[in-house]
Order: structure tokens, then sequence, then C-alpha cells
């Protein structure tokens, strides 16, 4: 669990901000210049990279020089971070093993983290999710879901 | 709109809508792309007429846990919570959760009519903008959305120029030439819509709501209480009219028209209410008035959007998107070139409203017990639904993984009060903005003065140089009173 104060997070995400805008004007001037067109593909990421950098370095003096802020925030609660990780997770197996179980993982694994049940009860509400989920997905509502590289 | 498809989408968007409202853990955003994906494969008329119903079936499941619970179902209920709650501790949920719904169904029917009046003859008049004037416009639209935000107004302009640039992603429509995508061919369409909002709205309230799983206890109506007494409806009457109005001038506005709405509904009734030290123990007129302007923004909510193609609120942002996705371009020529989606969306809302008040008055009882579903089964089946939905739209897993990055970058905003709906809002308008601005440019030879030229473009500038210049006098006496603050 990471603590920290809203000040530090306000500084942090315009330095990120910043740091998106300079990307974006540096990679537009390698895009080409299309000699017959005004604009190319490369003027507008442009001119919002330098909005961005304007704004983002506006709220970043701007947090800085009010110093009243200092809210604490607690970020990284460990079963908010798994949430993302595992669905990333999901994203990288999920053709290569299928559908169904990396969805019976994916749903058994977050409800043992998340709830007091025992391995038994997770795995049989994961294998019922996925079999659910299946049913309704791919018979009823026709979305191709992938049978997985093994099969 | 009359086949059993279009009514029976009708029916599940507003019953999806309810139970959306009802159940505190999603928001009507959240709801609202949960189902985007499953729309890809459908019509056009159903897609919308079903999204469109989650949109105004939340503003009547909101009101249900407000007034049983004391929390509110989603933002626009907030106000609901202040006098409902107290009747329902008073064992008069009934009569609340009634008038409520009747109310919602004046407004949200009010404002349809509001819709169908004021919608034709303003896309006539919007037929005569051109590239230059449009931008001028959203510009506009930006401004006023960062200007009404609730977040700070630096950290919502960043949240809409971050936006904007992340539309960038993908293909030139202009040249072809393909942007930021690194060499991934996948990333020529861009990023996708339905995962980065998934992601943002979705993922991030779980995560977030992931961190504390509370338990809530019922108040459970039964239909025998439900009845209201006459003195509740006669008392009710006024503030439904003047909610509506409220409403439906609140619905132009683009910003939180929904919720400010209920806001100075509530503090209107207060003022003109011969008791309003009354206020906040339960009387009627402070749930009447705010239900029915909540429901009543719905209608002229979708003025802007339907006729300008600017979404005039996140919601409408999300209509939006399930508009051009089915390759319908929302803007002044949809009612000419698409009068199904026009008359068919409307023909839904009033159906939807009808199917809205009994669905939330006898069945009430139905929705209140979903909120006995534990968080802990809730959370993944929605993790599950986001999924199936998000890779059902492309068949790339790819977007599965956009999706979790864009959640925990939901979650990280949130948690410093990042406001994340002009983030969805600029997504929404982005490539519009920069096709209006580079067409613009190539019409006048790169003469900037295109943008100043017609009276339409004066007009909005010109109201975008007030809300900068009242922006930055607010600021600059919000500083020196600090100062002096500090000083002394």
């Amino acid at each position: 669990m990471l603590r920290t104060t809203e000040r530090i997070g306000d500084v942090v995400i315009s330095g990120v901000l910043f740091s998106i805008g300079l990307f974006s004007i540096l990679f537009s001037c390698w895009m080409p210049r299309i000699q017959s067109a005004v604009t190319g593909p490369g003027t507008f990421p442009m001119l919002l990279g330098i909005l961005l950098c304007v704004v983002s370095l506006a709220l970043g003096v701007y947090t800085l020089l009010h110093r009243e802020n200092n809210k604490e925030v607690e970020i990284g609660h460990s079963v908010a971070w798994t949430i993302p990780l595992a669905i990333i997770v999901v994203g990288v197996f999920f053709e290569r093993l299928g559908f169904m179980p990396m969805i019976a993982l994916f749903v058994g694994f977050f409800l043992k983290i998340i709830s007091n049940l025992g391995w038994i009860a997770c795995l049989l509400f994961a294998a019922a999710a996925a079999i659910s989920a299946y049913l309704f997905f791919d018979l009823l509502i026709g979305v191709p879901l992938p049978m997985g590289a093994w099969l | 709109m009359m086949t059993p498809e279009n009514l029976f989408y009708c029916f599940i968007g507003v019953l999806w809508g309810t139970v959306v409202g009802v159940l505190p853990g999603i928001g009507p955003l959240g709801g609202m792309v949960l189902l985007l994906p499953l729309t890809f494969k459908m019509a056009p008329t159903p897609a919308i007429v079903m999204i469109a119903g989650i949109f105004y079936g939340v503003m009547y499941g909101g009101s249900t846990t407000s007034i049983l619970l004391n929390i509110p179902g989603e933002a626009a209920s907030v106000v609901t919570c202040i006098d409902g709650y107290q009747m329902a501790r008073k064992g008069r949920a009934g009569p609340a959760l009634v008038i409520s719904a009747l109310g919602s169904w004046v407004g949200g029917t009010l404002s349809i009519v509001a819709l169908m009046l004021f919608a034709p003859p303003l896309a006539q008049l919007m037929l005569k903008i051109g590239p230059g004037e449009e931008f001028a416009l959203m510009l506009l639209a930006m401004v006023v959305i960062s200007y009404v935000s609730s977040s700070s107004k630096l950290k919502t302009l960043a949240m809409v120029i971050f936006g904007i640039l992340i539309s960038t992603i993908g293909m030139d429509l202009f040249t072809g030439h393909l942007r930021f995508t690194f060499g991934y061919l996948g990333f020529a369409d861009g990023l996708g819509f339905a995962p980065m909002a998934i992601g943002l709205f979705g993922i991030s309230e779980i995560m977030l709501n992931a961190e504390n799983i509370v338990s809530v206890k019922v108040i459970k109506p039964t239909l025998k209480t439900l009845l209201p007494r006459w003195s509740d409806l006669r008392a009710s009457a006024a503030p439904i009219g003047r909610g509506s109005l409220i409403g439906l001038l609140f619905g132009f506005v683009p910003g939180v028209s929904h919720i400010v709405s209920t806001f100075v509904s509530y503090a209107v009734e207060k003022k003109i209410s011969k008791h309003p030290e009354e206020f906040g123990t339960g009387r009627i007129e402070g749930v009447a008035g705010p239900e029915t302007a909540n429901n009543a923004t719905t209608g002229t909510s979708l003025v802007p959007l339907l006729v300008l193609g600017i979404p005039a609120m996140p919601a409408t942002a999300i209509l939006m998107s399930a508009l051009i996705l089915h390759g319908i371009n929302p803007g002044p020529q949809l009612i000419q070139d698409h009068p199904d989606i026009f008359w068919g969306l409307i023909a839904s809302m009033y159906i939807g409203n009808v199917m809205l008040v009994i669905l939330n008055l006898p069945l009430v009882g139905i929705f209140v017990n979903f909120l006995r579903i534990p968080y802990t089964y809730l959370a993944p089946t929605i993790l599950l639904i986001s999924i199936c939905g998000v890779y059902g739209s492309n068949s790339n897993p790819v977007d599965i993984i956009i999706m979790a990055v864009f959640g925990f970058i939901g979650y990280i905003l949130r948690k410093f009060r990042f406001d994340l709906a002009p983030l969805v809002m600029a997504l929404v308008l982005g490539e519009k903005i920069e096709l209006s601005f580079r067409r613009s440019l190539a019409i006048s030879e790169g003469n900037l003065w295109i943008f100043f030229k017609s009276s339409f473009s004066k007009i909005f500038l010109t109201a975008l140089l007030i809300i900068v210049l009242l922006q930055i006098v607010a600021w600059f006496f919000g500083f020196r009173i600090n100062k002096q603050n500090e000083d002394s």
C-alpha cells in the first residue's frame, strides 16, 4: 500500500502528462510533411502536444505554489493492483488457452482474493461463470470466443 | 419502432438501466459501455434504442437506492437521499418511490416532447454551418465542459487535451499515415473506444470498490405500502411542473446538466416552500422536484448530440460512440439522412418511459433484491462481462490489455480527483475536432481567418473568450483572497 498526498500525485501526473506532450511534439516532427496539403499528419498532434505541455506545466506549478492541498491518498491496495494485472494475463493467454479455461481461472482467482470462500466454492462458481458466459456470449449473442490453440 | 425486436431491446435497455441505477457499484457510464460491444452485431436502430434505454433508465433506478439506503445509485440521485431516505425511515418509502417514478415519467415525457419540437428546426439551422463554425462550436463545448466540471479547471483541461491526443492514434484520415502505432497494425483504427471507456469507468470502479467492500442493509417496501396519499400527490404536482421546466432548460447546457438540475430544483423547492425548515426531514417536494428535473434533462440533452453532433454529457458521448460505430454520423444531417434512427429513438423513449414506470413501481421489490447480492459475486461478473464484451467487439485480445491499462489509468486519475468524464468526451469528439480543423484550413488554404469569419463563429468564439476571461478573473481574485488570508 502506497501512501502519498494529493499534491505529490498532482505533480507526478502533471509530469507524466508533460512527458506525453513532449513525446507527441517530437514524434510529430518525424511525421511527413505533405507538400500539396496545408496540414500534415503531424500538425494536430504537435499542437495538442504543445497545449498539453503548457497545461500540465501550469498544473504542476499551480500545485507546487499551493501548499495547502495535503490530503492523504492511499493507492496500491493489493487487491486493486491485482485486477488489471490479472486482466492483462487474461489478454495474453486468452487465445492460447481458450475462453473457458482462462475465464474459469480468472474468476476463480479473483473470487479467492476478494472473498472468504474456500477453493472448492471458488472453483465451482468459476466453472459456472465460464459456462454461463460461453452459453450467453457465444451461443446466444454470437460473439466468437476462442477455443484455444491447444485444441 | 413497434417491431418486436426494437421493443425487446428497448426493454432490455431500460431493465439494465434500472439495475445499473439500483446497484451503487456501477455508474450509468459503466452500464452503458458494458453493453456497447454487444450492440456491434445488432442493427443500428435497436442498438441505439437499447443504449438510450440504459441512459434514461438509470435516472429511474438511481432513486431507489437513494430512498431505501441513503446511497445514491448514480450522481444525479444524490439530492433524493436528503428527503427520500428520511421518508423511508418514517415508513413512507412507498410514497417516495411512487412520486419519484411518476415525476420521472412526467419529466421524461415532457423532455421527449421538447426534443421533438426543438431538434428538427435547430437541425435546419445547423445545416448552414461549415467546418470553421463546427470547430469553433466544439472548442466552446470543450471549454464549457472544463468550466463546469467538478474537478479543478486545469486538471479538466489537461484531461480534455489528453483525450483528444489519444484520439489521434491510428490512421490519419487525410493522408493515410499511421500515427503513434509503433508498427502495430492493430492500432490503425485507433485504440478502440469500448476498451478505453470500459477500462476507465468499469475496471477503475471495481478497483476502487475492491479496496473497501461493504454489505448494505435494505429497507424493502411492499406493494401495499407503495400507495401515496392524495395530499402527497397534491403537494408534488407543482414541484413536478417546476422540476420539468428546470430540467428541460438545463438539458441544453453541456457539462453536468442532470446533476446540476437536481440541485437547482431542490434549492428552488426549499426557497419557495412555506416550510423550508422541514426540508431534510422527509418533505415529498424534496423528492418530486429533483427526480423530475433529473429525467427532464434526458430529452433536451440529446438535442446537442443529435443536432450538432456534440454530446452534452458523458452519457450522450457513449450514445454518440454507439451511433458512430454503426456508421451514423450525428449532426445536422442525422434527421435528414437517418429519420428512422431519430424518430425511432424518440418513439422508444416514449415507450421506454412507460416501461420504466411499470418496472420501478410494482417490481421495485425485485430490484431491491439485487442489492442483497454480495459485491464479491457481482464484481467478477462485471469483469467477466467486460472481458467478453471487449473481446467481442474486434476479436482482438489486445483490446483486453488496453482495457486493463486504461482501468489502471482511470484508477490513478480518480484517486487524485481528475475527472474522467471530460476525458471520455474528448475521446469521442477528438476525431471530429481534428477533421473540422483541418478541413477549415484546407478550404481557406491555411488562412486562420476562416475561424472568425462567419457570425456563428464570432458568437461561439466570443462566448469562449468570455468563459476563459471569467475563469482568469475568478482565479485572480481567488489567489488574492488566499494571499490576504495567508498574510492575516
